[in-house]
């Protein structure tokens, strides 16, 4: 069966693909080539890139004018980045640390303590003396400490307890003499 | 420096006149009108035994002469215009197919097969014909597409097998060699929808 219908006819051609060939043979629907020129004739035509109204075409066409003006947009973009660039450089050769306005405490708020913020990748811009090893190390011994470090100091475990035992001792109503 | 030749430097170039340029125009405008009356049948053709549709056939021709008019300016170095249409028009409704995958077909190739011709038959015939190509229309729809797209092209009488290959873009040898395959291919499938009948 299967060969029977794989079998080619004179044309050389198989009954299935006779099918094929009666679509292929099918003449094209009336006014075809019409309907295609006028759509082709709505079509609009393909513009011209930057042609302004009251100028010389040629003038434009011409590969002078073209150079001219593609060497002026050169000219422009690059001194343009050129002087940006000169710009943003004068003004980063070092980084500087700016003061930070110490700001007023109102009463009764919170106070920063004293604390100062230094931000990451400040350059300190005054010149520090490089210190020798034996000082370095030498000078938490020998060296009294600031003021804060100090305080801080003050403050150990053991001294607190004492601190808010005599504060307690104070706050304590005293015994009053037993009626005699 | 010869008498008779003046050599103008780069700068110096003239553009060509608006005459020469309309000039232009209007002869690639003459050279399309002349391929849409010449060719825009073969390629309805073409489209519509991919398509199955004939307002889908139509489109496909218009895009195709549209796409020609916005290249008309290379109309001259194409050495065959008919095959070069073909060309356009066969990448156009197998887009178009891809496309509208999902859209039923089965009532186009029922339609399409009760408008093909039939001559000299009785009523009952041409049903029984209409049926028969129906059927062997969803067949080649189930090929696969390489033989498929062969077997369509070489359904067209005007196409030799080298202007087949030109237009899918393949060799001589392998234009053959798919076509015996999808002529298998066909024959087993219809067996197969016989012998389950």
């Amino acid at each position: 069966m299967s060969q029977e219908l794989n079998c080619v006819n004179e044309m050389g051609v198989t009954p299935a693909e006779e099918t094929l060939r009666l679509v292929a043979r099918m003449a094209a629907p009336e006014g075809l080539e019409e309907r295609v020129k006028a759509r082709l004739k709505e079509e609009p035509r393909s513009g011209r890139v930057l042609v302004w109204p009251g100028t010389d075409r040629r003038w434009s066409q011409s590969a002078l004018a073209r150079s001219a003006a593609a060497a002026m947009i050169v000219c422009v973009v690059g001194g343009g980045a050129w002087s940006m660039y000169s710009h943003v450089q004068s003004r980063t050769n070092a980084a500087r640390a700016m003061p930070v306005p110490i700001r007023q405490v109102a009463p009764g708020s919170f106070s920063n303590a004293g604390a100062m913020r230094s931000p990451q990748g400040a350059v300190v811009v005054h010149p520090v003396k490089p210190q020798s090893k034996k000082s370095s190390e030498a000078k938490p011994k020998d060296e009294k400490a600031p003021n804060d470090a100090a305080k801080a100091k003050a403050v150990t475990p053991k001294s607190g307890a004492k601190n808010i035992q005599a504060i307690g001792n104070r706050l304590e109503p005293r015994k009053s003499p037993a009626p005699r | 420096m010869s008498a008779g030749t003046t050599v103008f430097p780069i700068w110096m170039e003239m553009a060509p006149s608006d005459a020469q340029q309309t000039a232009r125009e209007r002869a690639a405008e003459e050279t399309l009108a002349a391929l849409v009356d010449e060719y825009s049948g073969t390629l309805y053709r073409v489209a519509y035994s991919v398509l199955h549709n004939t307002t889908d056939a139509e489109d496909a021709v218009q895009e195709a002469f549209l796409r020609v008019l916005r290249h008309r300016d290379t109309l001259h170095e194409v050495r065959d215009h008919r095959v070069w249409l073909i060309r356009i028009v066969w990448n156009i409704v197998l887009d178009r197919k891809r496309r509208a995958k999902t859209r039923p077909e089965t009532d186009d190739i029922a339609d399409m097969a009760r408008v093909l011709p039939a001559e000299g038959l009785s009523a009952e015939e041409r049903a029984a014909a209409a049926q028969h190509h129906t059927h062997v229309l969803k067949q080649v729809d189930k090929l696969p597409a390489k033989e498929r797209e062969v077997l369509l092209l070489s359904a067209f009488e005007e196409l030799s097998s080298v202007e087949i290959a030109s237009v899918l873009g393949i060799t001589e040898s392998s234009v053959r060699s798919r076509l015996f395959r999808a002529r298998n291919l066909m024959a087993e499938m219809l067996d197969h929808g016989r012998s389950r009948r």
